[in-house]
């Protein structure tokens, strides 16, 4: 009693304290029922409700009670801040007549004047119902006591969901995991996904699964959650497998009492007991049947496939040499798009380019990849000039029209104007085109050792060359005056003659002395007057004819000779002719003759010296 | 007389020549092994003691391009076709290296007439130009006698058309070998030894950047101003570096 008056005691007190909170009138009720089953349908409302509230009529259904009314309030003071939460629910339990889809429409209640209505909202009944029927999952069923170990397909399975399972290579296929149960799940020990070789994937985000719902599966209620969301692009023609996914999950079992339940075991039960279990389960693989694109692709298609638009832009057209000018090729639309590559640009060879690069605003949703990609292209003009780039294609294969589609980017035209002075490039830098000499190697180096001489000591330039030129020189020009003088004298006889004096006279007593060693007088005698007069007469250029003895003492005396020795001369004469034509022979003198003669033609030949 | 003295000459000579022989075999054994370096210190050795030969020039050049030193490579593979510029294994390893270092310019062609007197020039080496001067001289030098002092007439217009041919060919051959002398001594040519290097309008830093040139290119040092050089490239464009930058062809006794 009292425990009432304080409560009634605080609520009026905390009345004041009110905070009104944004009024909502929910309802909440399953969304799959079956046949024989019965269910709550409970409506909420977070005030307190001025006059009745109008429910709605459950006609397809029996109203097997309500509606219960409950209230419940809640204080919270956080940061000084008191805020009170009320609510006022009203249940009504049911049970569905036949199978089908049914609408609920919405119930009415007034707050302060206002008037709130729930949502209206559709329930669906399957089954045949009757007795033998499923029966959720949380209440204790009335089967046989010992816990049954059901096929796996029976109480719990993961499935693999394709939006479409024939595709061309490139299209976009969107792909669920969920899982289906009909059993409690405590929780799962192992997550294992296929590699799902074959596609490009992209996951999508999926919220993490807290609650399963339920969901009529041929006829059947399951509860179910989706595990994973992504988008899938096949990259191969032909048929490709989506490989099961395998998870381990632990699941309470509800364990059946052994004894009979009594009528106070059912007022009393707290619920079903449970036993834990662990379970293996996997999807089965799905076949995706890979369609390979047409084969009269156009030339500038690289694998794009969906629909899209192209845009080309530059960021200036009037440039001057050496300044950097940006291109953006930006694709716009829904496709593999991260899988484009950047259309090749025929650039002019006096345009330095750079590797473009890429950007992108891709939003991966159930549509695919839906967004844009843009490739930005820096190019530097070198030389001055008016260029063209050209018109870029791009191409993409559209699957839904299953056609190849071409877009073409307008032409840019750059003008370059001379560059600042500063940048004449006029040799470029190294790395040559002549590539054929790399990969050979140099020869080898000169072994022999020979050839070594002193730097400078090159015979040209050196002293021994002027000197053996100036030699050659000295010597043509000895040559010269000597040949010169030579015939000078040659050309006088007379100095031919004096020269053959010697000569003549030398032989002429040699040939003598032989005379004299073979004992010949005569002709010993002859050969020495021969020599005698022969002398004399070369030495002073008298005429044979002309030679006597007194021209030739008349010349000796000019030339200066002693009389003395004019008289030995005659004397010898004398006596040479008379040995040589007197009878008899006197040998004696004959050696004594000789030598007097040699006496006299040296002293001759000294005394003419000139 | 002359002979006799050479030869003794030669006699006093040899053994250091003998020397420097050996210096080389260990130099080429250091090589073939591998030790590019020792054997580069090897070659120093006979440059520093006064010697040369093309084949240490070339052998050097490979030395130094084993070491992937490539300026010094060219400069002494140009240093070897200075003396040696008919020979095939040196103006295969000169082509090589002129393809891997180097900037590629323009050549302009030579004056025909140019490019005969340097076949010409380049028939005998130096001192074989020399000799051949020699013996030129020296028949000029028979001839002019022969003319004197033939007694023919016959004989004597003979000569002395001789004698003025032989004139002719031996300072040719004079010219020929003083040719070849400056090409070998007093060559203006010069290869790039730094990475790289700005060419200036004037010789000083604040002079106008002409042109960019990295190292192996090779050029004419056309003028010398202080420590920069005015130089040529090969396709005519003029500009001064510093001294330091470059390295000179020819032949001298100092060596880099």
């Amino acid at each position: 009693m009292r425990k009432i008056a304080v409560f009634i005691v605080s609520f009026l007190f905390f009345a004041g304290l009110l905070k009104a909170a944004d009024i909502e009138f929910t309802v909440s009720a399953p969304k799959v029922v079956d046949a024989s089953e019965q269910f709550a349908v409970t409506f909420s409302l977070n005030a307190k409700p001025g006059k009745n509230i109008i429910f709605p009529k459950f006609n397809d259904f029996v109203i097997l009670g309500g509606p219960s009314q409950s209230s419940s309030s809640s204080i919270s003071i956080i940061n000084n801040k008191v805020t009170q939460s009320v609510t006022y629910a009203y249940t009504f339990y049911l049970q569905p007549q036949k199978a089908g889809t049914f609408s609920i429409s919405s119930a009415v209640a007034e707050v302060d004047g206002k008037v709130y209505t729930s949502r209206q909202f559709t329930i669906e009944v399957v089954g045949s119902g009757g007795a033998a029927a499923q029966q959720r999952p949380q209440q204790g069923a009335d089967k046989s006591t010992q816990a049954v170990t059901t096929a796996e397909g029976d109480e719990l399975f993961l499935k693999v969901l394709v939006d479409k399972s024939s595709v061309y290579a490139g299209e976009k296929i969107t792909a669920t995991i969920k899982i289906y149960s009909r059993v409690a799940i405590a929780g799962s020990e192992e997550e294992k996904y296929p590699s799902f070789a074959g596609f490009f994937k992209q996951d999508l985000p999926t919220p993490q699964l807290r609650q399963l719902e339920r969901e009529n599966v041929n006829g059947e209620i399951w509860y179910s959650g989706v595990l994973k969301r992504m988008v899938l692009y096949p990259q191969k023609n032909g048929d490709i497998y989506i490989d099961p996914v395998e998870m381990q999950l632990v699941i309470n079992r509800v364990v059946q009492s052994a004894r009979q339940r009594s009528i106070w075991d059912e007022f009393f039960d707290s619920g079903p007991s449970y036993q834990q279990e662990r379970k293996r389960i996997k999807s089965r693989p799905v076949k995706i049947q890979v369609r390979p694109l047409p084969a009269n692709a156009p030339e500038s298609f690289n694998g794009a496939v969906g629909d899209f638009t192209l845009i080309a832009t530059a960021d200036k057209l009037q440039v001057k040499a050496n300044d950097a000018v940006t291109l953006h090729f930006t694709i716009k639309g829904k496709g593999n798009l991260k899988l484009i590559e950047a259309p090749k640009i025929n650039f002019s060879p006096d345009f330095e380019v750079y590797d473009p690069k890429t950007t992108e605003n891709i939003d991966e949703n159930t549509g695919g990849s839906t967004g844009s990609r843009t490739f930005e292209y820096v190019i530097i003009p070198r030389h001055s000039g008016n260029y063209t780039i050209p018109a870029t294609e791009f191409s993409f294969f559209n699957p839904q029209s299953g056609k190849y589609v071409s877009l073409l980017s307008k032409k840019f035209d750059l003008v370059v104007a001379r560059g600042d002075g500063e940048s004449t490039a006029v040799v470029s830098t190294a790395s040559r085109d002549n590539v054929t000499y790399i990969g050979k190697d140099i020869r080898f180096i000169k072994t022999k050792t020979n050839g070594l001489y002193r730097i400078g000591s090159d015979f040209y330039g050196s002293l021994w060359y002027v000197l053996s030129l100036i030699f050659i020189v000295a010597v043509t020009a000895i040559a010269i005056i000597l040949g010169r003088k030579t015939i000078r004298e040659n050309a006088n006889l007379a100095v031919v003659r004096n020269k053959r004096a010697n000569k003549m006279a030398i032989r002429r007593l040699k040939v003598a002395k032989q005379h004299l060693d073979a004992n010949e007088r005569d002709r010993f005698y002859d050969e020495v007057l021969k020599a005698l007069w022969g002398y004399i007469g070369d030495k002073l250029n008298i005429p044979t004819s002309d030679l006597s003895r007194q021209s030739a003492f008349d010349k000796l005396q000019l030339y200066g000779i002693d009389d003395s020795i004019l008289q030995n001369i005659s004397q010898l004469i004398d006596n040479c002719e008379y040995q040589r034509y007197a009878p008899g022979s006197d040998d004696s003198q004959m050696t004594e003759v000789y030598k007097q003669t040699v006496s006299v033609i040296t002293t001759l030949d000294q005394k003419l010296k000139k | 007389m002359k002979y006799k003295l050479l030869f003794i000459l030669s006699m006093v000579i040899l053994p250091f020549v003998a020397h420097a022989n050996a210096s080389m075999e260990k130099a080429n054994r250091l090589y073939t092994e591998g030790n590019y370096t020792e054997a580069l210190q090897e070659y120093k050795i006979l440059f520093d003691a006064g010697y040369h030969s093309a084949s240490v020039y070339y052998n050097t050049g490979n030395a130094y391009f084993k070491l992937n030193r490539l300026p010094e490579a060219l400069l002494y593979f140009e240093k070897a076709a200075l003396l040696a510029p008919g020979d095939d294994e040196v103006n295969y390893n000169l082509k090589m290296v002129q393809s891997l270092t180097g900037d590629k310019t323009e050549e302009i062609p030579v004056f025909f007439l140019k490019r005969w007197v340097m076949t010409w020039v380049h028939l005998m080496s130096l001192d074989a130009w020399a000799w051949t001067s020699v013996i030129l001289f020296l028949l000029t030098a028979g001839f002019l006698l022969l003319f004197l002092f033939a007694n023919t007439l016959s004989l004597k217009r003979i000569a002395l058309y001789l004698t003025v041919v032989m004139l002719i060919f031996s300072i040719s051959a004079v010219v020929s070998a003083q040719a070849r002398y400056r090409l070998m001594y007093l060559n203006k040519g010069v290869v790039v030894m730094v990475s790289n290097v700005t060419a200036k309008s004037s010789p000083a830093e604040s002079g106008r950047d002409l042109f960019v040139i990295h190292e192996g290119t090779r050029a004419d040092a056309i003028d010398q101003v202080g420590e920069w050089c005015e130089i040529r490239l090969l396709d005519g464009n003029k500009g001064w570096i510093k001294a330091d930058d470059i390295a000179w062809i020819r032949l001298t006794k100092q060596t880099k």
